[in-house]
Parts: structure tokens; C-alpha cells; sequence
């Protein structure tokens, strides 16, 4: 595995346990005070049962979530072995919305994934690919901080599957961020990562959408 | 020590913050929550806390940031950094900073109780101390 690849693993893997921590700290502050709220009232269960409810409730919400998170790094660890391989890319995208929670998080920008009809197959290499999304979204999110939330979505055109990252925010704030980034150290390590896996990087004039176009199109295992 | 002191809880894990302040709460100790560092460093002032439980790690101002205006507004007020990162480089960074101690996520209750009375404490001595001159 080549330095950057590594370096880009435990990027996401730090910012995956990070999360994970807060789930379990969560649960077990949550834990502590049902604990608590037991100590104090006894085994009476009508002074304690709402709160018991609320407290329940609050532990599944953050289990559930800590399931989302352990199958997206569990999919994110397989990456490196799926080197020359046919990427279902909405799960592709599905996983990797999970496995950069964290950075929506740092960064206050929404990330999500919309899942369009169709199904765009590709081969290709699972963890260049995921580079290049991800050091797409940190230019983007670095070059145009009036973003507020990018949603993510696979199609397939003109032979090629393409992966569009629309950009939310005061629509003036992000106008023209796109020609002004070019020249830019950050713009290049995108272009880089494009040009590793035969992909092309473009962004609309209006600076609301930045587009990677790529790969022959596969459509349900056929080309 | 003050008889009633205040403590600031700050994490952008809302629920964590939440439930970690309704124990202290039950525990007798005043405590408000804020959920980002911009809100920390307006209730700095608003509600005056003796310390302030501040993560490390949030969106917007970071919690070393945070730390650095605190200490730079209230120099008495006694911080206790929360990292939830497996390394200690945060914390000691944060200590040198003038942080008054710090703790790994997630935290022992007891523990985190013993520190807040320790630093309450400091926070006395500095005020006191600053009165004098």
C-alpha cells in the first residue's frame, strides 16, 4: 500500500473511532444515570418511568447508530482488498456518507447520499476511488466554506458513471469558488487522485456542483 | 471552595453532555451545558462558571481554542479538558495552555466529581489571589 493510501486509512479510521467513542460515551453516561435514577428512587417504578422511557429510547438511538458506524468501517477495512474490482457505486457511496460522519461533523456541513435509479457499476480501485471523493469534499469544503451540506449521487451517461456532489449554502457565498480554486496545492491533490483512477473533475460555473466522471459503465454486469 | 459552584459542560455531543449534567445535577452540583464553543464563550460571561468541562474535539472553534480565549478573559476560571482521542497529545497540549488537568472520554463519574471539586477549589484561590493584588 502506497504512503498516501495509508496515511488516508487511518485518517478516516481516527476519525471513525473518534465517533465511536461518543457512542459508547453516550451510552454509558446514559447507563450511569438510569443507575442513578435507580439508587434514588428505589424500586418504586412510578417515580422513574418516563424518565426510564427517555433514557431507553436514547440508548437504542445510539446503539443503532453505533451499528451504522462499525458496518461502514468494516466495509471502509475490506477497501484495500477490492484493488482491481466491479464497484456497486450507490453503496459505495452509501458507506462512505457513514464512514465521513466525523468530518461533516468538524467541518458543519451535512453529508448525505441520494440513491438514483439505475445501477452504476464500475471496476475500479474501491480505496483510490474513495480518495478521490474525499479529497474532493475537503478542497471543496476548504475552498467554499459557505457550504453548508453536499449530497452525493451516482448516474449513468454517455458511457460512463459519474458521481455528483451538489453543494448547499447561500447560492451567492458559493458562486465562483470553482474558477478561483484552480491554481490551488488542494485543487491539485484532487486532480492527482483523478487522474490515478481515469477520472475527470468538473465544476459547474455556478460553483453548486462539482462532477467526477469516470470509468466505462457497467449496467447490471453487463457493458 | 464556594458552597455552590458552577460548572460549564461543554461537548457537541449533545446527549452525552446532557446525561453527564443530569448525574452531576443529581450529585448536587450546578452545572449548565453548552453545545458548541461559540455558546461556551457567551455563557463564560452570561452564567460565570468556577469550571468549565470542555471536549476537545468539536466543529466551529475547537476546545483548545476555546480554552485559549478563556484563559485569556477569566484566567481564574479552572478548565478540565475532555479528549476522546486515544492519544494524550491533545490534552497535553491543553495543559500547557492552562488547562487545570484533563481526562480520556469516557469519563468515571467519581473521578470526574473529584477533579471538578479540586479545580472549584483552584478556581477559589485564584479569584482570591487576584482580590489581594
Amino acid at each position: 500500500m502506497q504512503q498516501d493510501e495509508l496515511a488516508f486509512m487511518a485518517r478516516i479510521t481516527a476519525g471513525m473511532t473518534h465517533e465511536l467513542r461518543n457512542v459508547l460515551a453516550v451510552i454509558g453516561e446514559s447507563a450511569g444515570l438510569m443507575e442513578d435514577v435507580l439508587a434514588m428512587t428505589g424500586t418504586d417504578p412510578s417515580q422513574s418511568r418516563e424518565r426510564f422511557g427517555r433514557i431507553t429510547s436514547q440508548i437504542l438511538q445510539h446503539v443503532e447508530r453505533g451499528i451504522r458506524l462499525t458496518a461502514g468501517l468494516n466495509y471502509f477495512a475490506h477497501t484495500p482488498e477490492k484493488r482491481a474490482a466491479m464497484l456497486d457505486v450507490n453503496k459505495l457511496l452509501e458507506q462512505f456518507v457513514v464512514v465521513t460522519t466525523w468530518f461533516g461533523r468538524e467541518k458543519k456541513v451535512s453529508i448525505a447520499a441520494r440513491q438514483n435509479n439505475g445501477f452504476p457499476i464500475v471496476e475500479s480501485d474501491a480505496l483510490k476511488v474513495q480518495m478521490l471523493i474525499f479529497r474532493t469534499l475537503e478542497a471543496v469544503v476548504s475552498l467554499a466554506p459557505a457550504v453548508r451540506s453536499i449530497e452525493l449521487s451516482a448516474s449513468t451517461s454517455e458511457g460512463g458513471v459519474s458521481i455528483s456532489m451538489k453543494l448547499g449554502g447561500q447560492s451567492d457565498d458559493l458562486s465562483g469558488w470553482g474558477s478561483a480554486i484552480r491554481e490551488g496545492a488542494t485543487w491539485s491533490r484532487v486532480e492527482e487522485s483523478a487522474a490515478a483512477v481515469g477520472a475527470r473533475v468538473q465544476i459547474d460555473g455556478a460553483g453548486q456542483r462539482v462532477e467526477l466522471a469516470f470509468w466505462p459503465v457497467r449496467q447490471n454486469g453487463t457493458k | 471552595m464556594p458552597d455552590r459552584w458552577k460548572v460549564l459542560l461543554v461537548d457537541d455531543e449533545e446527549d452525552f453532555a446532557a446525561a453527564l449534567a443530569e448525574r452531576l445535577r443529581l450529585r448536587g452540583i450546578v452545572v449548565d451545558t453548552a453545545f458548541d464553543g461559540e455558546t461556551a464563550l457567551q455563557k463564560l460571561v452570561a452564567y460565570n462558571p468556577e469550571v468549565v468541562v470542555l471536549d476537545v474535539m468539536m466543529p466551529g472553534i475547537g476546545g483548545l481554542a476555546v480554552l485559549q480565549h478563556i484563559k485569556a478573559q477569566k484566567p481564574e476560571t479552572q478548565v478540565i479538558l475532555l479528549t476522546g482521542k486515544g492519544s494524550t497529545r491533545d490534552g497535553i497540549e491543553g495543559m500547557r495552555l492552562g488547562a487545570y488537568d484533563y481526562l480520556v472520554k469516557p469519563v468515571q463519574i467519581d473521578e470526574l466529581i473529584g477533579k471538578l471539586k479540586e479545580a472549584a477549589g483552584a478556581s477559589e484561590a485564584a479569584t482570591s489571589s487576584m482580590t489581594k493584588e
